[in-house]
């Protein structure tokens, strides 16, 4: 929570409060902009309520007889059990400083992606059905009743938002608007109106471990794909064991990972060092995704699906878990887990057997981040590299908004990058670290046909990006997120072509020394490596 | 006074006014945002107009025919709309308004040394030429953006079939889709 801010600090801020207009603009819902209804066998499968047939462009939207008192009846428990989104719908002063700190306001114009906007989208139905003022008032209160219009204003709007709490960095009293976003949703399943992007992955992961509902031999097949391109690429074949009980270490990593361009590249990666180090690790084909839809849908659901990994960790007996890059699933592990789950007693607290460093900021949660191990085992010096190998690579680094802001992960991937690659360029100051801009398709909301909307949320981080690919050449842009990996391809395609997207893990693979290795001509998605193409490694 | 003297001698304020009626294409409390704020990476939208519009102001004072140098400029700005909520002729309409603001101060500068109609003509003419290569352009933004949701599509297993690795990654391993059908299929 930020202190109460000095009368200096208030001068300071912009007094730009939303118009009092936008009650009387109308939701006007585009296509482009949202992602298709959930589909209820999917809500079915987790015991979700309300599970019905609808459509985004239909008038009505088929709600349940007793939408009113579900969803009133909802956010009243909740304001009882979360003191945080009591206090967030009571004290905002409308100053105005979170306005224009939101990417998808920047990307579209649209006064209703200006956080406080969006948060008085729920602020004043909280005024106009609980306050004694607003219910007398109304309007001049800024209160209003809750309508099935105003429901579809909820949704358009809570679905635009990533949850990324930019926003939240700048509002003097702490207020966190992603907080009111994550409440949001909670109250729209309440009626069943999730999206499928994010409950058919909530389901599958529920049901069979991942987002896509690879099945167990598919999983260890994916990634035996992985390890045939190992061999042609490196020259080593490498064989991991799968849910091999008594391993030290459970490694559990977004299962975009194993399946889709460019995060297995990540993944090929992953497997290179800890080949690489000796590790005493295991994968598992049911703690098969680390991802974690359930946190964009309720906290209980977030709940349920934080619990497998850890269930899996207690069955196969290991000490720790080494987690992968990923973005929200170290939000929940990092915030959330303890609260969920834990405390994780029956693992111990994570040391490095390559380093002996003990990892104390994961003593409760028992969870440690690859990139944290990568760059303690550099400082190290345990890993043997030759940075050359990446010279045609410049380089600039996406702070994932999880990881930076929920975490403080800010330090260690710059330092593994730096020690891989020759040529690394910071984006501007007012884009990077805690102010990183998302990537726009966080949250659940990297389908493709709400493309329009990623495309207007990404600008922002995408015009940063520009800067660098025309002042330095920058043609990589790395990140620690498995969304990031899938949805940042598409949105360089369109705003800075001639910009890839890779995981650090891969660039840290590809600089490896392995033991035993080939030529080492070519990178790890089989491309040459330029000025090795004739002479082999040196 | 030629026509592209006057532009020259009223540069800035044919911009502001460009910028501004831009500006206004989006509602009041935007307005002001996009206005104010001049950092280029805390306003992106503000700031990409913002520098786009001299060097299209500077081909518009050039002969017809190279109108095409404008192209990287108007891109700038077009690529931003082409995503948002305009109809196609409202998102390259910034580029007709320069017509009538040139107009109109021409229309109010003091006619002691007119700028010859002749010339407002030809200027209306290349106005028009740009706009043709904004909508050329508007449509290859729109084709990108359903390029780019195929190219994603194609990284999705269950294009294919459930569970099974990216088609993007087997087409470049040389497979066919008939290949990829009978390696698939978790069932
Ligand atoms: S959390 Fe992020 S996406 Fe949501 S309103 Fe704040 S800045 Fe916008
Ligand atoms: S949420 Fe905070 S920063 Fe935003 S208007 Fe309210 S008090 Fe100001």
């Amino acid at each position: 929570m930020a202190k109460e801010p000095t009368p200096k600090e208030m001068q300071r801020i912009d007094y730009n409060p939303p118009a009092p207009g936008w009650m009387d603009t109308p939701v006007n819902i585009k296509p482009g902009m949202y992602c298709y209804p959930a589909k209820p066998e999917k809500i079915m499968d987790v015991d979700m309520p309300n599970p019905h047939k609808w459509s985004v462009t239909d008038e009505d939207w088929h709600l349940p007889a007793d939408w009113k008192e579900t969803f009133l009846e909802g956010m009243r428990d909740r304001l009882n059990k979360h003191r945080s989104f009591k206090i967030f719908m009571d004290i905002c002063v409308r100053c105005g400083a979170c306005a224009d700190k939101c990417h998808f306001f920047l990307g579209s114009g649209d006064p209703k992606n200006m956080p406080v906007v969006r948060a008085e989208l729920l602020r004043s139905v909280y005024r106009g059905e609980f306050t004694k003022a607003g219910q007398i008032l109304g309007r001049l209160a800024g209160g209003r009743k809750l309508t099935p219009e105003v429901i579809k204003e909820l949704w358009y709007y809570f679905f635009q938002c990533t949850e990324c709490r930019r926003c939240s960095l700048f509002c003097p009293y702490g207020i966190d608007t992603a907080e009111v976003t994550i409440i949001g949703r909670e109250l729209l399943n309440l009626l069943g109106l999730n999206i499928n992007w994010i409950q058919e992955p909530v389901s599958n992961c529920y049901r069979i471990g991942n987002h896509l509902g690879l099945q167990p031999h598919t999983y260890k097949g994916n990634i035996e794909f992985l390890l045939d391109d190992i061999e042609t690429y490196v020259g080593i074949r490498i064989n991991p064991t799968f849910n091999r009980k008594g391993a030290e270490i459970l490694f559990a990593t977004p299962s975009g990972d194993v399946f889709a361009e460019p995060g297995i590249y990540t993944l090929m990666g992953y497997l290179m060092l800890f080949e690489h180090i000796g590790l005493d690790y295991t994968w598992s084909t049911y703690a098969s995704e680390t991802g974690n839809f359930g946190f964009f849908t309720s906290l209980e659901m977030a709940k349920r699906l934080n619990y497998k990994i850890y269930a899996e960790a207690k069955r196969l007996g290991v000490k720790w878990i080494l987690g992968g890059e990923c973005g929200h699933m170290w939000r929940v592990i990092h915030q959330y887990m303890d609260t969920f789950n834990g405390p994780a007693d029956f693992l111990e607290e994570p040391v490095s057997p390559i380093t002996g460093t003990k990892f104390e900021n994961a003593k409760s949660t028992k969870m440690v981040h690859i990139t944290e191990f990568t760059a303690d085992l550099i400082k190290h010096g345990k890993l043997k590299l030759d940075k050359s190998r990446n010279d045609h690579l410049k380089v600039t680094f996406h702070d994932s908004c999880n990881p930076a802001r929920a975490m403080g992960l800010l330090e260690e991937p710059r330092y593994v990058i730096k020690n891989v690659c020759n040529h690394f360029y910071e984006m501007p100051e007012n884009t990077i670290r805690e102010q990183t801009f998302c990537c726009g398709s966080g949250s659940g909301l990297n389908a493709s046909e709400n493309m329009e909307l990623r495309l207007r949320g990404g600008f922002p981080r995408a015009n940063a990006v520009r800067y660098v690919h025309e002042k330095h050449g920058v043609n990589v842009l790395a990140n620690v997120c498995a969304i990031d990996r899938a949805a940042l391809p598409a949105l360089m395609d369109y705003w800075v072509p001639g910009v890839a997207v890779a995981g650090i893990s891969e660039l840290v693979a590809n600089a490896l020394i392995m033991e035993g290795e080939g030529p080492r001509t070519q990178n790890l998605r089989g491309e040459d490596i330029p000025g090795r193409e004739e002479a082999g490694d040196v | 006074m030629n026509l592209s003297e006057f532009i020259k001698l009223n540069r800035d304020r044919i911009l502001d006014a460009w910028f501004l009626s831009i500006a206004n294409t989006y509602p009041a409390e935007t307005v002001k945002f996009l206005t104010e704020n001049r950092d280029k990476f805390t306003n992106p939208m503000g700031s990409t107009f913002r520098e786009a519009l001299p060097a299209i102001l500077n081909v518009l004072g050039g002969p017809e025919e190279e109108i095409a140098a404008a192209s990287s400029a108007v891109r700038d700005i077009v690529r931003v709309r082409a995503i948002q909520n305009f109809s196609p002729s409202s998102a390259v309409a910034p580029f007709y308004y320069i017509k009538g603001l040139v107009r109109k101060f021409v229309c109010d500068a003091t006619a002691k040394d007119p700028v010859p109609p002749k010339e407002l003509d030809a200027f209306d003419a290349r106005v028009n030429s740009l706009l043709f290569l904004a909508f050329d352009i508007y449509m290859e933004c729109r084709e990108t953006v359903w390029r780019v949701k195929y190219d994603e599509l194609m990284k999705r297993p269950f294009m294919v079939r459930e569970g099974v690795m990216c088609p993007s990654y087997l087409l470049k391993k040389g497979m066919s889709v008939d290949d990829m059908e009978k390696i698939g299929g978790a069932e």
